[in-house]
């Protein structure tokens, strides 16, 4: 046994069920063409999909429920179509023309880890419930914000103007929407597996398990869930630019209110907080169980969400992926 | 109450590895921990005893910085560390282990030792460090193993694994014996004189007395949050109050 180093080492760092992922990847990339035809539906679930994935790396990893989500997302769609109007957004921005939408999502990003930034270092300190308590607050306020100043375009919302080609494709074509929320969902996958074996990954399944035993091996609990939070914040933010284009008009109500910031929530807790995969599999289930009921309880959405609570917390507590116990698709190899 | 006495006579005038003075814990009006001090030096280990509540995991958990004395100083060569969060003081060099031990029961035994390792260490050179300590507790071979999995004597093993992946210059071990069998304590005990003879300092609380009587340069006995007798371990064992103190505790 003294060579046991040199003695192969057991697989004992994983990414995480890559597997998995490939085929969930590889059934999105197909659906265009099986289903030309329900290509809204496609599009708007990716994107759910990509935003209970972000949500998942500050509520799953860092343990940290935020309610407040629709914000984030909200920045990343109003910066976006503010910068390709210019005559809308805010004279001190002082903008010559419009500001081609990556650019634009580029820039919603970063005002999106900002924003996580101070509103992390202001919650974090503290335990318990008091960071979701904070993210309802700090929703409310830059709805409030949004709808009050001139460039949110009051109640009515705004309407996306005519955007550049991105490589000669047009960014209104459903086909290059689906791409980009295709993108998207890749990218969220990406960043979790990757910090599934990452330093930061390690520090924050420690913290979330035993925050005293975290810092006694040198972890700053509020270090690591400000970076899950910008990370979460940042990826939101390119959800929201993207959505914001395949949407071409919204209204703070859609966009910034509570519901949407609990629907995201929800889909990832219904998937499965502490797996990697599991929010997709929640953002399907929400998406499909929507539209099937949507012509029987027109807007009892809520209802349908209460039912999936319910059966949720009392048969699948660790999310319906925990019902399928594989290993190496939760973030921990085992439990 | 003399000074400490001096182990080696050189020795006594360079800066201590690790001093408390004076260090007292308040919990509203409850004395927990009152003036106790104590000095660790390089290779040294300080045994920590005293019956059920007489402070000894408060005075731990005030040395480690996740209790804030209410009055006194912590010092780790020279530098007042007392308010220092327990995070930063892993990054000098100091590391703990907890009564009850708690590996992070998601995490591989590998991985629970390599979110130690990153303290210092990156990428395949932390993963390198964290299998070598493995090695060295003996528990390479359930690198892989979910630690949620392992019985008592590997995860008091894992326990000091994390804690030596710091690279800690001095280390406070809260009942890492105590629970085991026979041949497991045996093992743990050569596993502490070993690292005390690599010259870390080490601070111990532990129940089973014969065991710390062997280990311990240096006793310190506590009874109700104050000091009782300290000195070397015969000569605590002896001191007619520590007696009394234990003989009292079996009243029940």
């Amino acid at each position: 046994m003294t060579a046991a180093a040199v003695t192969s080492r057991p697989r004992a760092l994983t990414y995480g069920n890559v597997w998995l992922s490939a085929v969930l990847l590889g059934v999105m990339a197909l659906y265009p063409f099986v289903f030309g035809k329900s290509l809204n539906f496609g599009v708007s679930t990716l994107l759910l999909a990509g935003f209970a994935m972000s949500w998942n790396i500050l509520g799953g990893w860092a343990g940290q429920l935020s309610l407040g989500h629709a914000a984030l997302l909200g920045i990343g769609a109003y910066t976006v179509t503010l910068f390709a109007i210019p005559e809308r957004a805010p004279a001190w921005l002082g903008l010559a023309g419009p500001v081609a939408p990556w650019w634009g999502a580029l820039i919603g990003m970063a005002l999106a880890a900002l924003l996580a930034l101070v509103w992390g270092r202001l919650t974090f300190g503290l335990r318990g419930s008091y960071f979701t308590l904070s993210s309802i607050a700090v929703a409310l306020i830059i709805r409030l914000v949004v709808i009050n100043e001139d460039f949110g375009g009051g109640a009515e919302g705004l309407f996306m103007p005519d955007l550049p080609k991105l490589f000669g494709l047009d960014l209104f074509d459903r086909h290059v929407e689906y791409g980009l929320a295709f993108t998207f969902v890749a990218l969220t996958l990406l960043v979790t597996h990757l910090l599934r074996r990452s330093r930061l990954g390690y520090a924050l399944q420690a913290v979330r398990e035993d925050e005293d035993g975290a810092r006694a091996l040198g972890i700053d609990p509020t270090r690591m869930k400000l970076a899950a939070f910008v990370l979460s914040a940042v990826l939101t933010a390119l959800g929201g630019s993207i959505y914001a284009i395949y949407l071409q008009a919204f209204e703070p109500h859609t966009l910034l209110e509570l519901p949407l910031s609990v629907q995201i929530a929800l889909m990832a807790i219904i998937g499965g907080r502490s797996s990697i995969q599991g929010p997709i599999l929640g953002a399907l289930l929400l998406a499909v169980f929507g539209e099937v009921f949507r012509n029987v309880f027109a807007n009892a959405n809520l209802l349908i969400y209460g039912v999936l609570i319910l059966a949720v917390t009392l048969f699948a507590p660790d999310g319906l992926s925990g019902l399928f116990k594989r290993r190496g698709s939760k973030l921990g190899t085992n439990r | 109450m003399t000074a400490p006495t001096a182990h080696s006579g050189s020795a006594q005038s360079a800066t201590p590895l690790f001093e408390a003075q004076n260090v007292s814990v308040t919990f509203g009006g409850l004395k927990a921990v009152q003036n106790i001090s104590l000095t660790l030096r390089p290779g040294e280990i300080l045994g920590l005893i005293g019956p059920n509540g007489a402070g000894k995991t408060t005075l731990f958990n005030a040395l480690t910085g996740f209790v804030t004395p209410s009055s006194g100083r912590v010092l780790l060569s020279g530098r007042d560390i007392t308010r220092l969060q327990p995070q930063a003081r892993a990054r000098l060099g100091m590391a703990r282990t907890f009564q009850v031990e708690r590996p992070f029961e998601d995490l591989s035994v590998l991985e629970n030792v390599l979110v130690a390792a990153f303290l210092h260490h990156s990428g395949k050179k932390a993963e390198d460090k964290a299998y070598a300590v493995l090695e060295r507790v003996g528990l390479s071979d359930r690198a892989a193993q979910p630690a949620a999995e392992l019985n008592l004597a590997r995860r008091r093993r894992l326990e000091l694994a994390k804690v030596l992946a710091l690279e800690p210059r001095v280390l406070f071990l809260d009942e890492s014996i105590a629970g085991l069998n026979p041949p497991a304590q045996a093992e743990m005990v050569g596993l502490i004189r070993e690292l005390a003879d690599s010259g870390l300092g080490i601070v111990m609380v532990e129940h089973i007395m014969h065991v710390i009587m062997g280990l311990s340069n240096h006793i310190i006995c506590m009874a109700f949050g104050e000091l009782l007798a300290e000195g070397d371990p015969l000569t605590v064992a002896n001191h007619p109050d520590v007696i009394r103190a234990y003989l009292g505790e079996d009243d029940d």
